[in-house]
């Protein structure tokens, strides 16, 4: 993989041209149409057809039995929980859930595939239908979603590929939208909310690296005015949100270059290459795919009918846009603040243990800050994981009732807070704070004794402010912060400070 | 359905994708079984079927209303790893080996 | 001494404490050395592992008790496409020339429950993909009753073997007639199960929606008993399903003279032209004596029959071409002893070198039939020409008729090499067993004469699905009014 990625530094001519100032231009002049397909893998125990767990990590060909190894005579029994999750999906985007649905064996040889077919569904998916609201407030509407197997993985080595089938036979849905997306960031913004979407609902982890939730996006390119599809590629290899957004960034650019020097686009598979920020054909053939898709013989027809359907409306959990119209609501958000807090329905359930927590010593909104700001940055930098952050809900709770009580400051908190980050909570923010003498200095009388020193230190400033600068009040409450180490509660420094000037003003 | 002229080039496709490799000889062999074979399976298009639009193979399989059985969610175990790989024609370590797939 | 025995006779020796399965294990041990060369049947005769395979019944019957085993003792000899744990599994290909069956197939774990015991592995045109046993990577099978003869296919180890009584029961896989047609050129009884009747799950499948295991047995009272053991729903086969019928053997006991009242319906378009007069002759013979055991013949008409071999041969060779890709030398099986080729080349050479020529054949006329463009007018029109074919079946027993009687093959056993070069002439002596597959009815063969040159000659009787009862029962009185199931080969 390493050796192709680096050894691709010499590109096409018409690659060299595409770059990155042409961008407007090309919007200007060209609409992109992008639709995208994504493959998400089910948190189910067991694969779909055969009862090896699904666990992630484990060493190659570990959890493989003759069914999912495609050995003689086996014969496949579908995972009732698989059907629940993607009754569970459909109900989550609107879709309409069909009472009769059919797998099919799509063929084609591969190593990864052991059975020379993928069972999945075709002509007859279990569901159509169903959209996604983007933050723009467009709507993309979905085609359908079917129920399908992984394949496995091989590994390439330099003589030889590696065929490890612990991933075959896990479940996937692959959800496919409608070429309604015009623009890169909304692509973007609708894989998000589809994460988003599948997390909440208990069904996919949505794990970009480890590949648990992947996208594959087709895209086109039309002169802006003309309502016919221009001639689409696929992009497959879209492992980060970023890089999905680059990818179709840089697709459209090279479409658009193909476009400008009078050739034609090629119907061709992509792949992004991260470390150029690329696409590039597949090196393989292109071959015209003949899967001879046909009824499973060894399924009968899935039917799915109402009182299943309930069953599952029943257990479906709150989804993102509930929740953020809940959150605004309930903890006097800003459509903002619920909207991040509400991105990931982990991060959304910290944001809820601490409220709890916190039991209103502090107000929600702040909480929010604190969440959205400090914790996020954090959070992203060291990329923890909201289930089992390394400070949990009640560490940081603990930390908000502190600036809530004014036991300390909020500068203090930052403080500890990055401490806290960098080392580890330790005993937790109440201990440190005794431990390290933070706690917050609200005795007037020795905040006017500090800032009666600082007056006296200052005779210049203290003249010039006596005459007229009001500006240097904030050098002066620096300066007494400066020597109390942060400790002094600000609203009293400023109280205090304003009470001495003003006495000296007049004196 | 027009007679199907089934020549080397088709029996060629036809091979390719099957994974199959044919010596010229094994060419001209199956082009004539085949040729055969289906001029004999063409007399279905002379079939006169009164099923209706509403009846599909695929939905009309199994019992009617049968839906296709479901298992519990429950890990029930795996083969042992040798056993898994035992039979491979080649291996590296518990994973199957095979030319070097190209991208 | 294993020449006169049967399934019934078998577990009545064990359940009275006359025979042990280790004793009969080495009696059917003894007489099939010097018979399973001559007859090519047996791929793997493993003594040790048949006389393991007898112990572990004799531990279960001293535990159990055998009669509380339906099947105390029985050794059974197993068609070479059925998983049996540990043993070779071959489906009589190179491909699979080494492979070892990684589980047991439901129908192995039912009979061992039952009592019964694996004796060996029996040999099978290639993927069950043949009507002569001539397709086998390990060379063909030959008749019993004249070795120049084929034994009918493609389960012509499991007919050849039971009629040369190297076993009571054998198990063998029917997708157009592999189970009837070899059981009428070897002169014994054979039954396909209604579809969904046996699990399917370890056996190596040829067309998913056609295949069925059943049993090969000199008496119909045999297959009864076995049949008892056979079917049943099987979690791990989905297209399984409950059998709404049980205990077909006490069925048979309670209804000796079934035939009595009975309506046979004959379908005029297996008596016309096509079919060899002497097979002609002991149909008619038969006929005859069906009617003299009480039943009323009526004679009905299948219009859409004629098509079955082209729409079989659609069906059979597609869901064949999907299910053959799995073997591809990379998790197991042959693989090409070419070095360093690339990956596209290494699948083909394997597969090439692997596959014998006639499951090439319809492999490929699978993969057209299939490939893109062609689906419609190959693969759907030959579904619906079987939805038409299962509903002429439907109308004949809705109007009043039982059972159908026809011959099970157009013609007698014919000489090995006589048909290889003609694929469709080959393919059309499945004419009178094909229809049932695509119907997925239950359907047995039981000998109804011989040739002048000595050859058997089978009656095929057909039911409405989940009706074994009625067709055993049928098959049972016509059995009792009849001498043919007594002869057997000079072998």
């Amino acid at each position: 993989m390493n050796a192709q990625q680096n050894g691709t530094k010499t590109s096409r001519p018409s690659e060299a041209q595409v770059n990155k100032p042409q961008e407007a231009t090309v919007l200007d002049r060209y609409e992109p149409v992008i639709g995208l397909e994504v493959h998400c893998q089910l948190k189910t125990k067991t694969k779909l057809f055969c009862g090896c767990s699904t666990s992630f990590g484990a060493m190659p060909n570990h959890n493989t039995c003759p069914i999912c190894l495609g050995h003689p005579g086996v014969l496949p029994v579908l995972n009732a929980e698989v059907v629940n999750f993607a009754i569970r999906f459909a109900m989550a985007v609107d879709a309409d859930i069909h009472e009769i649905s059919v797998f099919a064996r799509k063929q084609y040889f591969y190593p990864d595939l052991p059975k020379g077919y993928q069972i999945t569904q075709f002509d007859l998916p279990y569901c159509t239908g169903g959209k996604m609201v983007l933050a723009s407030g467009k709507a993309v509407r979905l085609m359908r979603a079917h129920i399908e197997e992984d394949a496995g993985k091989n590994v390439h080595g330099d003589e030889s590929s590696y065929v490890d089938l612990n991933r075959a036979g896990v479940p996937l849905i692959e959800i496919v939208s409608e070429a309604d997306i015009r623009n890169p960031e909304d692509a973007a913004d609708y894989l998000k909310r589809l994460r988003s979407l599948v997390r909440s609902l208990d069904i996919c982890d949505g794990n970009l690296e480890e590949g648990s939730f992947r996208c594959d996006a087709n895209i086109s390119i039309r002169p802006r005015g003309r309502e016919q599809f221009g001639t689409r590629c696929e992009i497959k290899n879209l492992n980060s949100f970023r890089n999905i957004e680059r990818a179709i960034k840089y697709e459209i650019l090279r479409q658009a270059d193909v476009l400008d020097q009078g050739q034609k686009v090629l119907q061709q598979t992509m792949l992004f290459d991260a470390a150029s920020g690329k696409t590039q054909p597949m090196r393989t053939k292109e071959e015209s795919h003949d899967y001879r898709y046909f009824p499973e013989p060894d399924l009968l027809p899935l039917r799915i009918d109402a009182a299943r359907i309930e069953e599952q409306r029943k257990v479906l959990p709150e989804l993102p846009e509930a929740m953020a119209r809940r959150f605004q609501e309930q903890h006097a958000l800003s459509n903002y603040d619920a909207a991040v807090l509400t991105s990931d329905k982990d991060l959304a359930n910290f944001y809820e243990a601490v409220v709890k927590r916190v039991a209103g010593a502090v107000t929600e909104k702040i909480v929010a800050n604190w969440v959205t700001s400090e914790y996020l940055r954090e959070a992203n930098n060291r990329s923890w994981d909201f289930i089992n952050p390394p400070i949990t809900s009640d560490h940081f709770g603990e930390l908000m009732e502190l600036i809530g009580k004014g036991v300390i400051s909020g500068r203090i908190a930052k403080t500890l807070f990055e401490e806290m980050a960098e080392k580890g909570p330790g005993n937790g923010p109440n201990a440190m704070v005794q431990d390290q003498g933070l706690v917050q200095v609200s005795d007037t009388s020795e905040i006017r004794s500090v800032i009666d020193k600082v007056l006296d230190a200052n005779p210049g400033q203290l003249a010039e402010y006596l005459g007229g600068r009001d500006k240097l009040f904030g050098f002066f409450v620096g300066q007494t912060m400066k020597i109390s180490g942060g400790k002094m509660n600000p609203q009293l420094v400023n109280d205090v400070l304003k009470e001495l000037l003003d006495a000296r003003r007049k004196g | 359905m027009s007679k199907i002229q089934v020549d080397r080039e088709l029996v060629r496709k036809v091979a390719d994708l099957a994974q199959l490799s044919l010596s010229e000889q094994e060419i001209g062999l199956y082009q004539e079984r085949l040729s055969k074979v289906l001029s004999y399976v063409e007399q279905l298009d002379s079939v006169h079927e009164s099923l209706g639009k509403d009846w599909r193979p695929d939905t009309a399989r199994g019992a009617p209303g049968a839906s296709t059985p479901e298992r519990a969610d429950t890990v029930t175990g795996s083969l042992s790893v040798e056993e898994a790989m035992k039979q491979a024609p080649a291996r590296i370590g518990t994973a199957f080996q095979v030319p070097r797939i190209l991208e | 001494m294993t020449a006169n025995l049967t399934v019934k006779s078998i577990v009545d020796l064990v359940r009275s404490g006359k025979q042990t399965p280790t004793q009969l294990a080495a009696a059917y041990l003894d007489r099939t050395r010097s018979i399973a060369q001559k007859l090519n049947s047996h791929l793997h005769l493993d003594e040790a592992a048949a006389l393991s395979e007898a112990l572990a019944a004799e531990k279960r019957i001293h535990e159990i008790g055998a009669h509380r085993l339906p099947l105390a003792g029985v050794p059974v000899l197993v068609k070479d496409n059925i998983c049996v744990r540990g043993s070779k599994t071959t489906c009589g290909s190179k491909i699979l020339e080494n492979y070892v069956a990684t589980y047991d197939a439901t129908v192995i774990k039912r009979l061992r429950e039952a009592g019964a015991f694996v004796l060996g592995k029996l040999n099978m045109d290639e993927f069950a993909m043949g009507s002569s046993n001539e397709n086998s990577a390990f060379g063909p099978v030959r008749n019993p009753w004249n070795l120049n003869y084929v034994p009918g296919g493609s389960s012509g180890g499991s007919a050849a073997s039971v009629a040369a009584r190297l076993a009571p029961v054998a198990l063998g896989s029917d997708t157009g007639g592999s189970i009837r047609q070899p059981a009428s050129f070897c002169g014994i009884v054979g039954l396909k199960p209604t579809y969904g009747t046996v699990s399917r799950f370890g056996l190596v499948a040829f067309g998913s929606s056609l295949d069925q295991i059943g049993p090969l047995t000199t008496t119909v009272e045999d297959a009864a008993l076995v049949m008892d053991v056979l079917a049943g729903l099987d979690a791990s086969d989905s297209t399984s399903v409950q059998h709404p019928q049980s205990d077909f053997a006490r069925g048979l006991s309670e209804n000796p003279d079934a035939l009595k009242g009975m309506t046979v319906g004959i379908p005029e378009e297996f008596f016309e032209s096509g079919l060899d007069s002497e097979v002609g002759a002991c149909l008619e013979r038969a006929i005859a004596d069906v009617q003299r055991a009480g039943a009323k013949i009526k004679r009905v008409r299948l219009p859409n029959i004629s098509y079955s071999v082209a729409a079989y041969y659609v069906i059979a060779t597609a869901e064949a071409s999907a299910n053959l890709a799995r073997f591809d030398g990379i998790r197991y099986g042959y693989r090409t002893k070419e070095a360093g080729l690339g990956l596209k080349d290494l699948y083909r050479k394997t597969r090439s070198e692997g596959f014998g020529q006639e499951v090439k054949q319809r492999i490929m006329l699978g993969t057209f039939v299939l490939s893109s463009g062609y689906y419609d007018a190959f693969y759907s029109k030959a579904n619906k020409v079987r939805e038409l074919i299962s509903r002429d079946f439907d109308a004949v027993f809705d109007s009043g008729v039982d059972l159908i009687l026809t011959p099970t093959s157009p013609t007698p056993p014919f000489k090995l090499g006589e048909k290889l070069s003609d694929p469709l002439a080959m393919y059309l002596s499945d004419i009178c067993t094909i229809g049932v597959n695509l119907a997925g009815l239950p359907a047995i063969s039981v000998p109804c004469g011989r040739t002048k040159a000595g050859l058997p000659v089978g009656m095929q009787l057909i039911a409405p699905k989940f009706n074994e009862q009625t067709l055993l029962n049928g098959a049972h009185a016509y059995e009792r009014a009849t001498e043919w199931h007594k002869d057997q080969p000079a072998i």
